[in-house]
């Protein structure tokens, strides 16, 4: 049946991530605060970023992230993978890992490079066969990318 | 005897074909129908033999277009009880709830004055209201609903809901969400007792069961063409005589004036003032063919069917430990599975070749009212069958025990 398609998609693992997001308390102390909803189906996320301070320089990092994200598993699991890869990275790293990211979802093949830098985030690969759910994985990415852009914006 | 259920889905084309590897299971009606090839050889014999642009031409090809598109114009006027001067073709339901509220309400609403909308409304039908409220100071008033989704006549009758204040009823007749089938000849009954209009989206009525706009008195009444087997593009919007005259235009421009001057012109009589620019023939024509394969098999036929399939989905799916069924009207059934996420479930039907919309199907206040991020909706048209009821069970079960394993 279709559902052995399914299980490549739905991994154990992802459940997981889906189920037991790490970062999901809201910040006491933040700089960017994005809130997207994808409107045909519900998911909502707000996305709250703390940025190291050292403003200016190349070397901005996220210092403190929170992802409060409601919605189906594919979108969970992203948004709670997504927290984990980019907790301490560089800006300029994530606007990277970003373009990677879609690049898998649109089904390219990564470079290995590219995959070592998404990490956990290659579990998503999947999704690709699936071009209805290619927004519910890319959304907590569009966050942070929004996050970087006001944060270089300087707003 | 007319023909039977199993042969007029021979008609339906895009039934045979597959998704993900599996026959396709199309419970999707709700949001478009699917076309019969009587419709789709409508669409290309008009490429094939009598394209030309309508009332412009000084030769008979021009002219013979324009009598079908005319032609069209008449048989929808026919197909909901109307006069052909009352109907306006438009590019579709949404176009015709913006016209009725922007051409129609704006002009009429003063601060103070109440639009009474439900929760249970799809969002072409709400928004427009909002904005129209917006810029004139008009109020939205919410009438209350029953825990189905459908309006609480005894309700608005005690509390006066609809009185003094309200200039405009805005309602679905069948609703998307849930298929409520609302009381609207009673609502519209209470609006004109108001001294108010009524806007009535037939959305998801018309080509489902039989309308009448005379019978039921509506001011306004609007559907697509594309949710009752013609093509995407075209739809409708009826207007008694009076009250089209009293509607300005949205779109200016050509066709649509008699005189122009320098600085301002005069234009056609109603319905003629809200067709600007180059028409929409092709849809018209695959609209009046549509109407003619509906009329053919009968709207009480239709309406008997989809509804006898949707009840046996309701069932069938009430049957499942876990899912919840929210309602059932008609074809339309919307549920959820606990624990799994509407698009999730989408999903796994999806590979198995189910197609069901999920999510909140572009009504955000009705799914606040039920208290559920989304649902998944399944609506069947009369030319499912059982065995898509069954494939639908199946495949709800199927998910269940997949995402189950899972754990
Ligand atoms: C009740 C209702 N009203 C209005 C619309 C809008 O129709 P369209 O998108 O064809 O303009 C829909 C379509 O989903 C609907 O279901």
């Amino acid at each position: 049946m279709g559902l052995d398609k399914l299980s490549q998609l739905y991994r154990t693992i992802l459940l997981d991530y889906a189920a037991h997001p790490k970062y999901a308390q809201p910040l006491e102390i933040l700089d960017q605060e994005v809130r997207l909803i994808n409107h045909s189906c519900g998911d909502q996320v707000t996305l709250q970023v703390k940025f190291a301070d050292d403003e200016g320089s190349e070397m901005v990092k996220i210092d403190q992230i929170a992802c409060l994200a409601s919605g189906c598993t594919i979108f969970q699991a992203s948004s709670a993978i997504m927290t984990e890869q980019v907790l301490g990275k560089k800006l300029s790293d994530v606007t990277k890992m970003k373009a990677a990211f879609y690049q898998m979802l649109e089904g390219h093949d990564l470079a290995e490079d590219d995959k070592k830098k998404l990490g956990d985030a290659t579990l998503l690969a999947g999704v690709s066969q699936f071009p209805a759910r290619i927004k519910c994985a890319a959304l907590p990415w569009q966050a942070v990318a929004e996050a970087i852009e006001r944060k270089q914006e300087g707003k | 005897m007319g023909r039977s259920w199993t042969e007029i889905r021979e008609d339906f084309p895009i039934l045979k074909s597959k998704m993900n590897g599996q026959p396709l299971v199309y419970l999707d009606n709700a949001a478009t129908s699917q076309k019969p090839q009587v419709v789709i050889d409508a669409i290309a014999a008009f490429y094939q033999k009598d394209n030309a642009n309508i009332y412009r031409g000084t030769y008979e090809l021009s002219q013979r277009t324009t009598d079908l598109y005319e032609g069209a114009r008449e048989q929808v006027a026919k197909f909901i009880g109307a006069d052909r001067s009352e109907i306006v073709l438009t590019a579709g339901a949404t176009a015709s709830l913006n016209l009725a509220a922007f051409g129609y309400g704006l002009p009429v609403l003063r601060p103070g004055d109440e639009i009474a909308v439900t929760a249970a409304d799809h969002h072409s039908n709400l928004v427009s209201w909002q904005e129209a409220a917006k810029m004139t100071g008009a109020k939205l008033v919410y009438l209350p609903l029953d825990l189905g989704g459908k309006v609480d006549v005894e309700r608005v009758k005690k509390e006066q809901i609809i009185g003094k204040k309200t200039k405009i009823l805005a309602i679905a007749q069948v609703t998307n969400v849930l298929g409520t089938n609302q009381p609207i000849a009673e609502l519209i009954n209470l609006v004109h007792q108001a001294g108010g209009v009524a806007v009535i989206d037939g959305a998801q009525a018309a080509g489902h069961l039989p309308v009448d706009v005379k019978k039921l008195d509506a001011d306004f009444y609007a559907f697509s063409g594309h949710k009752m087997l013609s093509q995407t593009g075209i739809g409708v919007l009826y207007g008694k005589k009076k009250l089209l005259e009293a509607t300005r235009p949205l779109f200016f421009g050509g066709e649509m004036i008699e005189e122009v001057g320098l600085t301002s012109a005069t234009y056609k009589k109603a319905p003629y003032k809200f067709e600007a620019g180059s028409q929409n023939v092709s849809g018209a024509i695959s609209l009046g063919s549509a109407i003619d394969y509906l009329t053919e098999i009968g709207l009480d036929k239709i309406a008997a069917r989809e509804a006898e399939l949707g009840k046996a989905a309701a069932a069938g799916l009430r049957a499942i430990p876990g899912v919840r069924v929210y309602g059932q009207g008609g074809g339309i059934v919307s549920f959820n599975l606990a624990g799994i996420h509407p698009h999730d479930l989408a999903t796994a039907l999806d590979t198995q070749g189910i197609a069901v919309r999920a999510g909140q199907h572009c009504a955000q206040p009705m799914m606040n009212f039920l208290q559920v991020p989304g649902t998944v909706r399944a609506s069947f048209a009369f030319y499912n069958n059982e065995e898509d009821v069954s494939a639908l069970i199946t495949g709800v079960k199927e998910a269940k025990e997949f995402f189950h394993g899972l754990r």
